[in-house]
C-alpha cells in the first residue's frame, strides 16, 4: 500500500477516534460499569441470604441499605434499569457488566433469577429498605411447580411492589429468525417504534436520562423497511394521539429527507430528532401544569441537554427540536438548522391534515402562500415532489367509478400522479370486502380526473411563488383550478342534441344557461361530495355538497358573504365582524362559529344565514349564461368554513328556478320542446312537495307520449308561467325527456 | 452439520501483535485458512486502538496487513464472501473460519451482541470500505459510543456499497407471560390538549405542482448537513441556547446550558476550531453579564489547565501556534499562562512541551515577570523550557536571566544561554558570562561560546580568550575548538593575535625546539587557524615558514590554511 495512503488512513482513523474518546461521556460510562458491579454484587448477596436466614435478622440491615442505596443512585443516573442476565453474562440497560473480570456474580445471579423462571429485573425507582426486604422475602419463597414466574409476578404485585417488573429468561436472537415476522412486519416495526416515541416521551417527562439508542434503532428499522413511504395513511394501534401524531412527522420527514438526497447517517440523525421533536411537552412546571406552545420548545431542548457526552447527532437533535416553531427566514436571526426547517414542515403538515382536517393538497396549498417566509421554499417544494399529487390519506376517484384512498407517494416525477393506492370501495360506494393494492405507476387504470403526464417543470427559482392574497373576506377556500387538459371538451349545449344527463365524469366544462342548475341536480342525485365551483374570470361562485347537499356556499361578491347578511340583517355592529374575523383569521376558525363562540349569534341564527347565503349564490350562479364550471371530490370541509345541516335541494332549485326573470334564459335552458315528456320513477318526494300550482298542472299532462309544447298547451298555462313551470319540473328532477 | 475447525499451529507473531493475543487459526481448506487470515486482520487492526494510538506504526503495518489479506480472502472466494456471525464464530460456507470465545477480544461476540447475523463482502470492496468497517468495529472495541449507537446503527449509517449485513434485535425475552405484566408504576404523562396550537395562520391557498428542485440547492442542503459543518453547527447551538437564557420567559437556565457549552468548547478544541470558539466569546459574555448564580459564569470558567491541555493535545506536533488560538485565549477570561505554566511543569511528554513552551512564549510577553520567578527556581527541562518561552516572549529579560543560569550545568541550556547572551556580547557583564562558559564541560558549549565572543569589541576578550587558550591547551582542548578559537582570536583583534601566534610559533626553550609537546601543538594549531584569516604578507611568511617545521595533520593545516589564503585572495582580487 502506498505510503501516502497509508498516512491517510491512520490520521482518518485517529480522527475518528479522538472525535467521538472527546464525545464520550467516559465518567457516566465508568460509573455505570462500576455501580453495575456493585449491584449485581450486592444483589445475588441477599438473594442468598434469604435462602439463610429470617428477613428479620440484622444480617441484612447493611446490605439491604446498601443495595437500596446503590439502585437509587442508579435509577437517578440512568432512569428505568433493565438488569438481564444471559447466559453467564449481566448487561445493565445494554451496557455489559464484566463480572467476569472481577470474579464472581454473573453467573450465580442468572441462577438465583432461574429458580423463579426470570432472566432479569425491571427496576423502575429506587425502592425503600423495606421494600427491598420484602422483594428477597419473595425471592425466598419456594418458587411454584407450575408457572413460577406467573406466581412471582403474582406476588410482587400482591405486596405491591411496584418498583419492580420480573422478566423472563433471555437469550441472543438468531439468524434468519422471525417471531411472528416481527422482525420485518411493517406493523410491528412501527409498533416499536411508537413505544419508543411514549417510553421517551414519559422517561424524560419523568426526570430520567435520555437513551437515544431504541429511537435509533426504530428509525433505522423504518428505512430499511421503506416505511417512511408506505402506509403514511395508516397509524399503529394503541398509540396515544401524540405519540401516533410524532409518528408520522417521523416518517413525513424521512420522506422528505429521502427525497432531498440526504445521507443515510443524516437520514438516522433527522428520524432520530423528530422522534424527540415534541418531548418538550412532557415536562411539568411546579404546579404540575405542561408547558404553554410557545415553550414546549425549549423544555424540550432543556430535557435532551441532561444527556451527558459531546456527539453530533446530540447537536442536530438539540438544534432541530429548538427551533422546529421557528419561521424559516427568521430575517436577521440565525437561519434555523436543516432539521428544524425540515420538522417544522412536516409538523405543520400533519397538524393542519389531522387536525385541522385540511384535503392533505389544501395543506400543501396553504402552506405553499408561507414559502420563503415560515417555510423554507425549496424544502416545501421537496415535500410536494415527495408527497405528489396525491399525498397519502387523499381519497381518490377511479375512472370506473371505483373509489381508493392513497397509501404511497409514486416513486419519481414521472409517477407525481400515479401514486400506490388501495381501492376500498366500489362504483355505487359500498365497501370492498378486500382492499386491492395498485401501483397505479404500473397499471393502466386512471383516475377519473387525471391530467395527461406532463414533464416537471424546471428547477424551482430562489424566489417563492407569489402568494395569493390572502381574501379575508372569502369564507370558502377556493383552489385556483388546473387548466383543463385538452382531451377532455366541454359537454354539448342542451339545445344541440337530446340531453342525456350530465356526465358528471366529466367535470369540467363551459357554462350555459341552464348548466348550473342541471349540474346541481345531478350532483345531489348522485349523492356527490365536493365542491363545485363557477368562475366568470372574473367572479367565481362555489357551493360545498356532502353527499349530495349543499352544506356551504362562498362568492366574491361582497353582499353574498356571511358579514353583510349580518350587518343586513342587522344581528351586529361592524366592528364586532372585524373582531370576530381577526379572531378567526388567527385560530384558523369559521367566522360563524366564532361569533357563535362570541355568543354574538345563536346557532339556529347561524344556521339560517347559512341558508340564506346559499340560496342567494345559488339564485346568483343559476344566471349565469357564460364562465367556466368545475367539480372537486372530497368531502372535508375547509379550515374556515361554516357548514350548514344542510340544505334542501330541491328547494335551493326552486328558488333558483324562480329566480330567472329573464324569460329568453328560461326558454334556452328548456331547450327542444319537440320532444316526448316523460316522469322520473325515483323522483324525490321532497320536490313533489315544493311543486307550486303551475308545476302540479304541467305535471299532470306528462304522461310519456306527449310532447313538451302539447303538454304546455294542454296545461293552460300562459307561456312564460308554462316555461317556468316546466324549467322546474326538469331541474327538480321529476321529469326528463325521453330519449 | 460442520466440522470441527482445524486448529493449525501459527507461526511466530511479530511483536506488536504479541501484546493483541490472537485468535486460534482455524480452516479446513485453502479457501478457508485465507478467510480466517483476513479476520484475524480485521480483528486484530480494530483491537489495536486498545493499545496504540492510530498513528502508530504497529497500527500502518496491521493496516498494510489487513489489505493485503482481505484482497486474498476475497480472491481465494471467488465471488461474495458471505459470513454467518454465531455467538463465538464466523462461519463460511458452513465452516468455521474464525472462533474466540474470550468476550473482550472476539469479534464475533461483538457482532453478535449488537445483533449482527450475517457480514457479507462483495468482490470489488474498495479499501475506503474496509476502513470504514475498521472504524465501526474499533469504536466498538475502545468502548465509545455505546449511548448514541452500536454497530447495527453505525452499520447503517455507513450505507456501505460492498459491505453487507443482515441485523436482528439483538436480544429476545422468551415465552409468552402467563398473566400480563404489572404496568409500570409512574403517572403516565399526557401533553396538553392544545398541543401545536394555535395553527400558524396561513394565507389562500397557491397552486403547488411538480417541480424538479435544483442542483445547487440541494447541494446547500447537503453541505448544512455534511460532517465538515459540525463545528458551525455546534456554535449555532449554543448561541441559539444563549438567546434563549437572555429572554427571561425562557424556561431554559444557565444550568441546563453550561454543560453542553464545555463539551462544544472541547469538541471545537479537539478539531482546532478555534475561530469558531472565538465566535462564543461575545454571547457568552453577554449571558455573563446576567448569569446570577453563585458561581462564576461559563465564560468565566471556559479558560483553565483541562482546556489548555486539550489545546496541547490538538496541536501536538504542529509547530507553530495558530493565530486564531491566540485571539481566542485573548478572548476568554483567565490567567492562561499560569495555566500552561503550571501543565508545562508537570508534563513529560517532549511534544507536548513544545506546545506549552510556545504557549507560554506567546503568552508570556505581557508578564515576563512571571517567567523569570518561575526559572529562578527551575532546574533541568523545566529550566531550559521556560528560558526558551523567554527568549522569544522578552529577549532582554532573556539576557538577565542568561546571567543567572550560565552555571547550571545543563549543557542545552548552557548552549541556550550562550545563544542569548552572542547578541549582547558587548556588554561586559555578558563577554564575562560568555567567556566563564569557555570552561563549560560540554563541547559544543565551548564552542558556541567561542563563536559568540567573536562579535565582541572589547580587547579584554582577546586577553581573556588567550588565556583560556593556553590553560585549555593543556587541559583537553580539542583541534575543533582550537580553530575556532584561532579564528576567533584573529578575528578580534589582528595585530595582537598576530603577535600573540607568532609567540606561539616560536619555542622559547630549547626543549620546546626539541620536542613539541602536546599543549603546545595545540597552540600551534591555534596559530595557524588563526594566521590563515589574518590579512597581509607577515602572516603569510609566518605561515611558510612553520609549514617548513611541521609535520602530520599540522602540517596539512598549514597547506590548507596557505591554499584558503590564496582562494580568498583570488576573490578578494576578483570583487575589486
Amino acid at each position: 500500500m502506498p505510503e501516502a495512503d497509508l498516512q491517510r488512513a491512520q490520521e482518518r482513523l485517529a480522527h475518528t477516534l479522538e472525535r467521538a474518546r472527546a464525545s464520550e461521556d467516559r465518567e457516566l460510562m465508568n460509573r455505570v460499569r462500576d455501580e453495575g458491579f456493585q449491584l449485581v454484587h450486592l444483589l445475588n448477596g441477599v438473594l442468598r441470604m434469604g435462602h439463610l436466614h429470617s428477613l428479620d435478622n440484622r444480617a441484612f440491615d447493611a446490605p439491604v441499605r446498601d443495595l437500596a442505596r446503590a439502585l437509587g443512585r442508579l435509577c437517578d443516573l440512568l432512569g428505568t434499569l433493565s438488569l438481564i442476565t444471559i447466559e453467564d453474562q449481566v448487561y445493565l440497560n445494554e451496557v455489559r457488566i464484566r463480572m467476569d473480570e472481577r470474579g464472581g456474580g454473573g453467573r450465580e445471579l442468572g441462577a438465583e433469577l432461574a429458580l423463579h423462571g426470570l432472566g432479569g429485573l425491571r427496576v423502575h425507582a429506587g425502592p425503600s429498605e423495606g421494600a427491598l426486604r420484602q422483594l428477597v422475602a419473595c425471592f425466598a419463597r419456594k418458587p411454584a411447580e407450575k408457572e413460577p414466574r406467573a406466581a412471582l409476578r403474582a406476588v410482587l404485585r400482591e405486596q405491591g411492589l411496584d418498583f419492580v417488573e420480573a422478566l423472563g429468561p433471555f437469550r441472543f436472537r438468531l439468524g434468519g429468525e422471525a417471531e411472528s415476522g416481527r422482525a420485518r412486519d411493517p406493523r410491528q416495526v412501527l409498533q416499536r417504534a411508537g413505544a419508543a416515541v411514549e417510553e421517551a416521551f414519559q422517561a424524560l417527562g419523568h426526570g430520567r436520562l435520555l437513551n437515544p439508542l431504541p429511537a435509533r434503532r426504530a428509525v433505522t428499522e423504518m428505512l430499511a423497511a421503506g416505511l417512511e413511504r408506505e402506509g403514511l395513511e395508516v397509524d399503529p394501534q394503541g398509540l396515544t394521539p401524540h405519540a401516533t401524531h410524532t409518528l408520522r412527522v417521523t416518517r413525513l420527514s424521512l420522506l422528505l429527507g429521502r427525497e432531498l438526497g440526504l445521507a443515510e447517517s443524516v437520514l438516522q440523525d433527522l428520524g432520530v430528532a423528530a422522534m424527540f421533536h415534541d418531548v418538550g411537552y412532557s415536562a411539568r412546571d411546579e404546579q404540575g401544569r405542561p408547558p404553554a406552545f410557545g415553550h414546549h420548545p425549549s423544555q424540550g431542548a432543556r430535557l435532551l441537554l441532561r444527556q451527558r457526552g459531546f456527539h453530533l447527532s446530540k447537536v442536530r437533535r438539540l438544534r432541530a427540536v429548538l427551533g422546529h416553531h421557528t419561521p424559516a427566514e427568521a430575517g436577521r436571526r440565525r437561519r434555523p438548522a436543516l432539521m428544524a426547517r425540515i420538522l417544522r414542515l412536516t409538523d405543520d403538515y400533519d397538524n393542519l391534515v389531522r387536525r385541522a382536517r385540511l384535503a392533505p393538497a389544501q395543506a400543501l396549498g396553504r402552506m405553499a402562500s408561507a414559502a420563503g417566509s415560515l417555510y423554507d421554499s425549496v424544502l416545501l417544494q421537496g415535500l410536494v415532489n415527495a408527497l405528489g399529487a396525491f399525498p397519502p390519506g387523499t381519497r381518490v376517484t377511479l375512472e370506473d367509478g371505483r373509489s381508493a384512498v392513497v397509501v404511497a407517494p409514486g416513486r419519481g416525477a414521472a409517477a407525481f400522479a400515479r401514486p400506490v393506492i388501495v381501492i376500498d370501495r366500489a362504483a355505487d360506494g359500498s365497501r370492498l370486502p378486500r382492499g386491492e393494492r395498485v401501483d397505479l405507476a404500473r397499471s393502466p387504470l386512471r383516475l377519473h380526473d387525471e391530467p395527461p403526464a406532463q414533464p416537471p417543470e424546471p428547477a424551482a427559482s430562489a424566489a417563492p411563488p407569489p402568494a395569493a392574497p390572502h381574501d379575508d373576506h372569502f369564507d370558502l377556500v377556493l383552489v385556483e383550478p388546473a387548466p383543463p387538459p385538452p382531451s377532455l371538451s366541454a359537454p354539448p349545449p342542451l339545445e344541440a342534441a337530446p340531453t342525456p344527463p350530465l356526465a358528471l365524469r366529466r367535470v369540467r366544462g363551459e357554462i350555459v344557461q341552464g348548466i348550473p342548475i342541471r349540474l346541481m341536480h345531478d350532483l345531489h342525485r348522485e349523492k356527490r361530495s365536493g365542491r363545485l365551483i363557477f368562475d366568470d374570470g372574473g367572479q367565481r361562485r362555489a357551493l360545498l355538497f356532502v353527499q349530495g347537499n349543499v352544506v356551504a356556499a362562498a362568492s366574491t361578491l361582497p353582499e353574498h358573504r356571511l358579514a353583510a347578511l349580518l350587518l343586513r340583517a342587522d344581528l351586529t355592529e361592524l366592528e364586532t365582524i372585524e373582531r370576530a374575523q381577526a379572531d378567526a383569521l388567527r385560530r384558523v376558525q369559521p367566522l360563524g362559529a366564532v361569533l357563535v363562540e362570541m355568543g354574538v349569534l345563536e346557532p339556529e341564527q347561524l344556521e339560517m344565514l347559512l341558508r340564506a347565503q346559499a340560496r342567494l349564490v345559488v339564485s346568483d350562479v343559476a344566471t349565469w349564461e357564460d364562465g367556466s364550471y368545475h367539480f372537486e371530490d372530497g368531502d372535508a370541509p375547509g379550515l374556515e368554513e361554516d357548514v350548514s345541516e344542510g340544505l334542501s335541494m330541491p328547494g335551493l332549485v326552486q328558488g333558483a328556478v324562480r329566480a330567472i326573470r329573464d324569460p329568453d334564459v328560461v326558454r334556452f335552458a328548456i331547450g327542444d320542446l319537440a320532444r316526448v315528456l316523460v316522469r322520473c320513477i325515483d323522483g324525490e318526494a321532497e320536490a313533489r312537495r315544493l311543486l307550486g300550482p303551475s308545476e302540479e298542472a304541467l305535471l299532470e299532462q306528462v304522461d310519456g307520449r306527449t310532447p313538451a309544447r302539447l303538454a304546455l298547451g294542454a296545461s293552460g298555462l300562459p307561456p312564460d308561467d308554462g316555461q317556468r313551470a316546466l324549467l322546474a319540473l326538469l331541474a327538480l328532477g321529476l321529469v326528463e325527456y325521453a330519449g | 452439520m460442520t466440522d470441527a475447525p482445524r486448529l493449525t499451529t501459527a507461526p511466530a507473531p511479530s511483536p506488536a501483535s504479541q501484546e493483541l493475543l490472537e485468535e486460534s487459526r482455524v480452516g479446513g481448506s485453502e479457501a478457508a485458512r485465507a478467510v480466517n487470515l483476513c479476520l484475524l486482520a480485521l480483528s486484530r487492526t480494530a483491537r489495536a486502538f486498545t493499545l496504540y494510538d492510530a498513528r502508530n506504526q504497529a497500527v500502518g503495518e496491521f493496516l498494510t496487513d489487513l489489505d493485503t489479506k482481505i484482497k486474498r480472502a476475497l480472491a481465494v472466494a471467488g465471488g461474495p464472501l458471505d459470513l454467518e456471525v454465531r455467538g463465538y464464530e464466523l462461519a463460511w460456507k458452513g465452516d468455521v473460519v474464525y472462533v474466540e470465545r474470550e468476550r473482550e477480544r472476539s469479534l464475533a461476540f461483538r457482532l453478535y451482541r449488537d445483533g449482527v447475523r450475517r457480514l457479507g463482502f462483495l468482490p470489488g470492496l474498495a479499501w475506503e470500505e474496509v476502513l470504514g468497517l475498521v472504524e465501526i468495529l474499533s469504536l466498538r472495541y475502545t468502548g465509545v459510543r455505546q449511548q448514541e449507537d452500536d454497530l447495527v446503527t453505525l452499520l447503517s449509517k455507513a450505507s456501505f456499497k460492498s459491505i453487507s449485513f443482515t441485523a436482528v434485535e439483538g436480544l429476545a425475552e422468551e415465552g409468552q407471560d402467563e398473566e400480563s405484566r404489572p404496568e409500570a408504576p409512574a403517572q403516565p404523562l399526557e401533553p396538553p390538549a392544545d398541543w401545536d396550537l394555535p395553527l400558524p395562520g396561513l394565507g389562500a391557498p397557491v397552486a403547488v405542482g411538480l417541480r424538479r428542485l435544483a442542483p445547487e440547492a440541494l447541494a446547500a442542503l447537503a453541505a448544512e448537513a455534511a460532517d465538515q459543518s459540525a463545528p458551525s453547527e455546534c456554535v449555532d447551538l449554543v448561541l441559539d441556547l444563549l438567546d434563549c437564557l437572555t429572554d427571561e420567559r425562557d424556561p431554559l437556565e444557565a444550568d441546563d446550558v453550561e454543560p453542553l457549552a464545555f463539551e462544544v468548547r472541547d469538541f471545537l478544541i479537539q478539531e482546532g476550531e478555534f475561530g469558531a470558539l472565538r465566535r462564543l466569546v461575545p454571547a457568552l459574555e453577554r449571558c455573563g453579564a446576567g448569569d446570577l448564580r453563585p458561581q462564576a459564569s461559563i465564560l468565566a470558567r471556559f479558560g483553565g489547565p483541562a482546556p489548555l491541555s486539550r489545546i496541547a493535545q490538538r496541536l501536538r506536533g504542529s509547530g507553530t501556534l495558530p493565530e486564531d488560538l491566540l485571539r481566542y485565549l485573548e478572548a476568554v477570561p483567565g490567567d492562561h499562562l499560569a495555566d500552561a505554566l503550571a501543565l508545562l511543569e508537570a508534563e513529560r511528554d517532549a511534544t507536548l512541551r513544545a506546545v506549552y513552551t510556545e504557549l507560554v512564549a506567546s503568552l508570556g510577553h505581557e508578564r515576563p515577570r512571571l517567567l523569570t520567578e518561575r526559572l529562578a527556581s527551575a532546574e533541568g527541562l523545566l529550566a531550559r523550557d521556560l528560558f526558551a518561552a523567554l527568549s522569544v516572549a522578552a529577549p532582554q529579560q532573556a539576557v538577565e536571566a542568561a546571567l543567572q543560569l550560565k552555571d547550571q550545568p545543563d549543557p542545552e541550556l548552557q548552549l541556550a544561554v550562550v545563544k542569548v547572551l552572542a547578541g549582547a556580547v558587548d556588554q561586559a557583564p555578558v563577554a564575562r558570562a560568555v567567556l566563564a562558559l569557555l570552561g563549560a564541560s560540554d563541547e559544543r558549549v565551548r564552542t558556541a561560546a567561542v563563536a559568540a565572543l567573536s562579535a565582541s569589541r572589547d580587547s579584554r576578550v582577546f586577553d581573556a580568550l588567550a588565556r583560556h587558550v593556553q590553560e585549555r591547551a593543556h587541559h583537553g582542548l580539542e583541534t575543533d575548538e582550537a580553530e575556532a578559537l584561532g579564528a576567533v582570536l584573529a578575528g578580534l583583534d589582528p595585530e595582537a593575535a598576530y603577535r600573540l601566534f607568532s609567540d606561539w610559533m616560536h619555542p622559547r626553550t630549547f626543549l620546546q625546539r626539541v620536542v613539541e609537546s602536546p599543549s603546545q601543538r595545540l597552540l600551534h594549531w591555534t596559530a595557524v587557524s588563526g594566521l590563515g584569516r589574518l590579512p597581509g604578507e607577515e602572516p603569510e611568511k609566518l605561515l611558510r615558514w612553520f609549514l617548513g617545521r611541521s609535520s602530520g595533520d599540522l602540517h596539512q593545516l598549514c597547506l590548507a590554511a596557505l591554499v584558503q589564503r590564496r582562494r580568498d585572495q583570488r576573490q578578494r582580487d576578483g570583487h575589486a
